[in-house]
């Protein structure tokens, strides 16, 4: 079979059996059980698809997922989210989309820290969207940037996929992350931008509480003071153990929700009832995550066994070898393999054939390897298989998945925008890293 | 209806197991965080046992969030069809999560006899029989073939 | 003319990547109208731990891969990492037939044998030690020299590949071990400061076949095969010349080669031995021994 045959064969088993509703892990493993059955080799195939199956979340580098779930979970459950929430809609009542803005502002820092935009979205899906959704947010504010900062999050160091890239490709992982700063804080200030004036031409979608405009200074300032300032502490709590060395960035998770445990304590909200509960939510938003991440990264090495994908990437051959049309090539692959693969899959099948066309044609490949990350950052959140999309859907299982792509789909403008400007633009990317090389 | 309820108790079990074993990981990696660095302790398998916990979470929670409708499934097509239309979806999408269920059950019990037989061994710090981490599947598959049959036979409708 | 469907554990353009690739062109080339090997893919395609049990069931005809990652299957596989007789010698002695017969046996695995060879693998700290001790370092470890670190005194750490450098530069972990070549494909150069010298075990990796498509091959395809192996073997002066090309890289990037003195040196190699054979010792008790005469000096 062509490798295009093979992606329209198990891309249609796909596409049925998602229309119709089945689970998407399921689905997948549908198409797998095809997959592994016609190219590993009939039941011996499909025996080996098991045991990879089985054993794919068994990573160390998932770990964070079900840490950072918790530390959201806990805060949620235990009522400090919500208090410090309305502390902050008191505080910046002027502002408008204010909780837009906080995820925003928050979705970056949290970005900054753990490193995987998976996991960033599963915390402040869970807890931030659901908060806005119930006040009568838009879903565009309520859910758009929490999905959308894992743009943010893989440019802003500490970036796993940065370092990973850098592993896998050769390139500089210093320059790598030095020159992420400046395209992830201009898309940090794209997204507050757009968020804001959301907020401000169309205020039905960020409404006010009617009673805030009467309160006094102290009425505003105290309960942040009270209820907010505390939780930097949590966040502290990470940072602080990542820099002091302490522990490395998935340890630091742990100890991220151990301190909103201990804050929990201390505002005496902590109850057993509550504990459990925050346990239980905990493990069904990791398990709809997990569950998918066992499917699709079998599926994805199914693709490659079949040799669809190498397939496919031996298209970047025809093209013509300039510069600029190779990278626009490149970056449209990995957009198109986004639907399909998972990022250190997709990263690994790539680099391999990218890195010498892009030596050969005399491409910087900092710059380069930055517009990859955006682009495999994108395949993400792009419809319709995109796994944020996923993990979205999997904390807010009352939302339509129509509405999830609707909200995603401002920010995946944006991002497309500062990719169109990384591109034009190099310096944007290259001036920091020219500074310290 | 009554073997509907039982299973019900028995998918609330593997929730249980599922969210215990992720609070034991949360548990463990705090845990290594600070016998390292006081020194108390070196306990290398801690976070290798951190891997093992992830995979029974994960196989024995899916099908009891299966069971609560938790997976994530694409439902533009259910939204947009009529109600009458959407039930044929939905019973056409347990029958096919049913088939697929069944299959792996079938493939991963086979799976479990070949590496008990053959005596293969995780051999990392922690030696130990590899098919203690092929059951948590077995139960996994097991578990969402019984819900899709429940639902098959209950004639549930719902997404 | 046979085509061989092949799979690497290692990623395409790494340094264990490389000597496949060659044997692959050279296989290629000779073997034209007699036998052909056709790489499908890498660790994207097939998960490295699970290759063993690929060509077991005749999934893929042969891996480039090393016996740890199909230890499940073959514990005594180990002990290639551990051996200190070269491939030369274990052909005469009975050592190749011994690790052969085992992965037939037990895991229906034919090894050609062996396409790395007298690369050790080493400390590698982001700073020189301060009293010449490692004693109490955090060191990044795999589960083959996970025991020999802990006998060390130093406190063995899993850590996640996409972390090790954030957690090098912050001092979460004070090193790690790694071969003497590869360092710099991984880009953990820019946190290293150090390199404890000697180094310790040597770095296996080999060609593996499922045995049945290597009972299925013609008595002169499979000649042809284990000729180009042991010649390959016997060139491996080259992976020397190699190592010693990396370390004169590693020095020009500023990391520092911290020697042992004579007697540290033997204590610490026979303490890496007494580490690394113990869990195949225990596993398989009688094979261990038979394996350790034959394998190790
Ligand atoms: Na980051
Ligand atoms: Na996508």
């Amino acid at each position: 079979m062509s490798w295009l045959e093979i992606i329209a064969l198990l891309g249609g088993v796909l596409a049925v059996l998602f229309a119709i509703g089945t689970p998407v892990a399921l689905a997948f493993l549908g198409a797998n059980l095809i997959g592994a059955w016609l190219f590993l080799g009939s039941g011996a195939g499909i025996e080996q698809l098991v045991r990879n199956a089985s054993m794919s979340v068994n990573s160390f580098s998932l770990v964070p997922i079900p840490l950072f779930v918790l530390m959201g979970e806990l805060l949620f459950h235990c009522g400090l989210a919500y208090r410090a929430i309305e502390a902050i809609e008191r505080l910046l009542h002027r502002l408008p989309a204010r909780l837009g803005c906080v995820s925003v502002v928050g979705g970056t820092a949290f970005a900054a820290l753990s490193g995987s935009s998976i996991a960033n979205t599963a915390l402040l899906g869970g807890t931030l969207s659901q908060e806005m959704l119930r006040r009568g947010y838009s879903t565009t504010l309520a859910l758009g940037p929490v999905m959308a900062v894992g743009g943010i999050a893989v440019l802003i160091p500490p970036s796993t996929l940065a370092v990973m890239l850098g592993s896998l490709s050769g390139i500089s992982i210093t320059q790598l992350l030095i020159g992420g700063l400046v395209p992830g804080l201009l898309m940090a200030a794209l997204f507050l931008l757009f968020v804001i004036l959301t907020g401000h031409f169309r205020p039905q979608s960020a409404p006010r509480d009617a009673t805030a405009s009467s309160y006094t200074l102290a009425e505003r300032i105290v309960p942040f003071l009270r209820d907010v300032v505390p939780l930097f502490g949590i966040f502290v709590a990470v940072i602080g153990s990542m820099l002091a060395g302490i522990a490395t960035p998935t340890e630091a998770a742990g100890l991220g929700a151990f301190a909103a445990l201990i804050a929990t304590a201390l505002y005496r909200k902590l109850s057993w009832a509550a504990l459990v509960k925050a346990m239980t939510e905990t493990a069904k938003v990791s398990v709809s995550i997990l569950f998918i991440i066992v499917a699709s990264t079998t599926f994805s090495q199914i693709l490659s066994f079949s040799g669809a994908t190498s397939g496919m990437l031996q298209l970047i051959n025809a093209v013509d070898p300039t510069p600029m049309t190779l990278i626009v090539c490149m970056l449209l692959i990995l957009l198109v393999l986004g639907c399909f693969i998972d990022q250190i899959s997709m990263m690994m099948i790539t680099l391999p054939i990218f890195m010498p066309l892009a030596h050969a044609a005399g491409i910087e490949v900092v710059w380069l390897g930055l517009m990859m990350l955006v682009a495999i950052e994108l395949g993400m959140l792009t419809p319709p298989f995109g796994i944020l999309l996923m993990v979205m859907q999997g904390a807010s299982r009352s939302v339509p998945l129509v509405s999830i792509y609707k909200a995603a789909a401002p920010f995946i403008l944006i991002e497309i925008g500062v990719l169109i400007l990384m591109l034009m633009v190099p310096q944007l990317t290259l001036f920091l890293p020219a500074l310290v090389r | 209806m009554q073997r509907a309820r039982s299973l019900t108790w028995v998918m609330r079990l593997c929730g249980g197991t599922s969210a215990a074993s992720l609070a034991l990981l949360s548990i463990l990696v705090v845990g290594d965080v600070i016998l390292r660095n006081t020194g108390l302790a070196r306990w290398s398998w801690l976070s290798e046992l951190t891997e093992y916990l992830l995979t029974i979470s994960t196989f024995t929670g899916a099908p009891w969030v299966l069971h609560n409708h938790g997976h994530v499934n694409v439902d533009v097509l259910l939204r947009t069809v009529s109600a009458a239309k959407a039930r044929w979806l939905v019973r056409a999408s347990n029958l096919l999560g049913g088939v697929i269920s069944a299959i792996l059950l079938v493939v991963a019990v086979r799976v479990t006899f070949d590496s008990y037989a053959l005596g293969s061994l995780v051999f990392k710090n922690l030696i130990f029989p590899e098919w203690y981490l092929m059951t948590p599947v077995v139960l996994c598959f097991g578990l969402c073939t019984a819900e899709f049959l429940t639902r098959i036979v209950t004639r549930e409708a719902h997404a | 003319e046979t085509t061989l469907r092949a799979i690497t554990a290692f990623q395409p353009g790494t340094t264990f990547a490389k000597p496949f690739e060659d044997f692959v062109s050279k296989v290629n080339a000779q073997g034209e109208g007699l036998l052909q090997i056709e790489v499908i893919g890498g660790p994207e395609a097939m998960p490295p731990f699970e290759i063993g049990n690929a060509l077991r069931n005749g999934i893929v005809d042969i891996a480039n891969t090393t016996a740890v990652f199909h230890a499940s299957l073959v514990p005594e596989g180990v002990a290639m990492t551990l051996a200190t007789r070269p491939m030369s010698e274990l052909r005469e002695n009975g050592g190749y037939a011994l690790m052969n017969k085992l992965h037939e046996d037990k895991a229906r695995i034919h090894w050609l044998g062996r396409l790395t060879q007298g690369i050790n693998y080493h400390i590698y700290l982001n700073e020189p030690p301060a009293d010449g001790k490692l004693e109490g370092l955090k060191l990044r470890s795999v589960p083959v020299y996970q025991a020999f670190f802990k006998d060390l005194g130093a406190t063995p750490m899993q850590t996640a590949p996409g972390e090790v450098y954030t957690a090098l530069e912050r001092g979460v972990i004070d090193g790690y071990g790694w071969p003497s070549i590869g360092v710099f494909d991984l880009g953990w150069q820019d946190k290293t400061g150090a390199r404890v010298n000697p180094g310790f075990y040597q770095v296996e990796t080999g060609l593996y076949l499922s045995l049945k498509t290597w009972e299925s091959l013609s008595e002169e395809q499979q000649t042809f095969l284990e000729g180009l192996m042991i010649e390959t073997e016997s060139s491996s002066s080259l992976v020397q010349d190699l190592a010693e090309a990396e370390k004169a890289k590693q020095i020009e990037a500023g990391i520092e080669m911290v020697d042992l003195d004579a007697d540290a040196a033997t204590e610490f190699g026979a303490a890496a031995q007494e580490s690394g054979w113990k869990p195949i010792l225990a596993t398989s008790p009688e094979h261990g021994a038979k394996l350790r005469e034959l394998f190790a000096e």
